[in-house]
């Protein structure tokens, strides 16, 4: 009887959680559910001294997008462990000193991207950029976009690019 | 009745925010700065309302309010005792289901006077390979914020190339950062020149190679393997000894060295061929 409801749990427990939401896995199995389906349109350039090379914006421009849906994620629920793959620690840091959780039905979503690469190590280790963004924000039933200018740091640690510093300028009310 | 001024006063507030004239912009909700300097001191708001929640809603994080009614008027404070990631956010408040947002900017009370991050590529030059050094620089404050290279507010990011001095040596982007280091070593060695001596008593050759120096006379650095190879009827000797300030040497056995063809390399550097002969 006791190893008929053993099995009956570990099967419960095959069946109802995924693998990649076990806790325990290494970073790089699990799967990333707030950023895995986040695409927005990305369009770059650069005026950097050492231009970057396609395959490795390829690599880069992914990392950007999915910080962008965790820097979303973040805003709308203060929880800062969800994307800590793409932050420094300083950054980490810095947003764990606000550790209030809240859950605001005000959402914001990046549609576009217009890149402007300023800084590229040879060493594909540090990139720094102005970004023009496109963001549209979802507040009590009503939605606006706007025209934001971003200004980032951003350093290749471990598995990916993460945020270390940032600025963000101006909005402009877009159509 | 409460429920239609609420309405009233929602409907009102949100004509003028879209109007943007500041004498008629939220007739109710009064001395509100389109600046919220963080952490936040407190701020007053006229608000016909039972309960209100509020907040702030970051270009990077949200910061909850808490709310106290007195004497008609509310008033709003934050736990966040810190700074924020400035930007521009919209200030929420909201009773039951209706909600209103303002926009607003976000700050940090303190002024920031920012640490310089600077980068070098290639941290480690060698000078065979280049002599100038790639350098980023940005501003960052202690909320990591960019902050400006420039009065203008319009330059956040500085690069350049800077053309190095042929000194070997340690040097720093920031004089009191060791951590802005970036290291200048030495190129390969330009010749190798070679010194010998028998010792009769002890029934040795002392074979000496040294001053090693680079096209710039920087010094080869310490440890650097110089090889002392021998030649003599047919069969090679190898000898292996460590720089030690520009100087490596070895002791071999009269016999091996007498008559023999000495050859010192130092990777794909190599003396001439020297007989070695006892005068």
């Amino acid at each position: 009887m006791a190893v008929m409801l053993v099995l009956g749990g570990w099967l419960l427990y095959r069946l109802y959680v995924p693998i990649a939401d076990r806790e325990g896995l290494p970073e790089y199995v699990r799967l990333d559910r707030i950023a895995e389906n986040h695409q927005p349109e990305m369009r770059w350039t650069h005026h950097s001294i050492f231009p970057p090379d396609s395959q490795s914006m390829v690599d880069f421009l992914r990392d950007y997008a999915a910080l962008w849906a965790h820097l979303n994620h973040l805003r709308q629920t203060n929880d800062v462990q969800a994307g800590k793959a793409y932050y420094t620690e300083n950054w980490f840091r810095q947003i764990c000193r606000n550790p209030a959780p809240f859950q605001a039905d005000n959402r914001r979503y990046d549609l576009s991207h217009a890149i402007g690469v300023e800084n590229w190590s040879q060493d594909k280790l540090i990139c720094t950029l102005s970004d023009t963004v496109k963001l549209r924000y979802e507040e009590s039933g009503t939605q606006r976009n706007a025209r934001a200018l971003v200004w980032a740091v951003m350093l290749k640690q471990g598995d990916h690019w993460r945020l270390d510093a940032i600025r963000f300028g101006t909005e402009e009310p877009m159509p | 009745m409460k429920t239609q001024t609420l309405r009233c006063i929602l409907i009102a507030g949100l004509g003028a925010l879209a109007c943007r004239n500041p004498k008629t912009a939220l007739p109710n909700l009064v001395s509100l700065p389109d600046t919220l300097k963080f952490p936040l001191t407190g701020f007053q708001v006229l608000l016909d309302a039972d309960t209100l929640e509020a907040w702030v809603s970051g270009p990077v994080q949200t910061y909850p309010l808490h709310a106290k009614k007195s004497a008609g008027s509310w008033f709003f404070t934050s736990d966040q005792k810190h700074g924020v990631v400035e930007g521009p956010a919209g200030l929420v408040f909201r009773s039951g289901k209706k909600q209103l947002a303002k926009p607003v900017w976000i700050a940090n009370a303190a002024t920031a006077s920012g640490t310089s991050s600077v980068y070098f590529t290639p941290k480690t030059i060698n000078l065979d390979s280049a002599q100038d050094v790639h350098r980023m620089e940005h501003l960052v404050d202690v909320w990591r914020n960019l902050l400006a290279l420039d009065s203008g507010r319009t330059l956040y990011f500085d690069e350049r190339l800077i053309e190095l001095g042929t000194r070997a040596g340690t040097y720093r982007g920031v004089a009191d950062r060791p951590l802005s280091s970036y290291y200048v070593h030495s190129g390969s060695c330009r010749d190798i020149p070679v010194r010998y001596r028998f010792n009769d008593t002890a029934g040795m050759a002392v074979i000496s190679a040294g001053p090693l120096t680079d096209d710039w006379n920087n010094e080869q650095a310490g440890g650097t393997l110089v090889v002392f190879a021998l030649r003599q009827k047919g069969k090679v000797w190898r000898y292996e000894s460590r720089l030690l300030h520009a100087h490596a040497s070895v002791a071999v056995p009269k016999e091996q060295a007498l008559g023999a063809i000495l050859q010192v390399s130092v990777h794909r550097t190599h003396s001439p061929l020297i007989e070695l002969v006892q005068n």
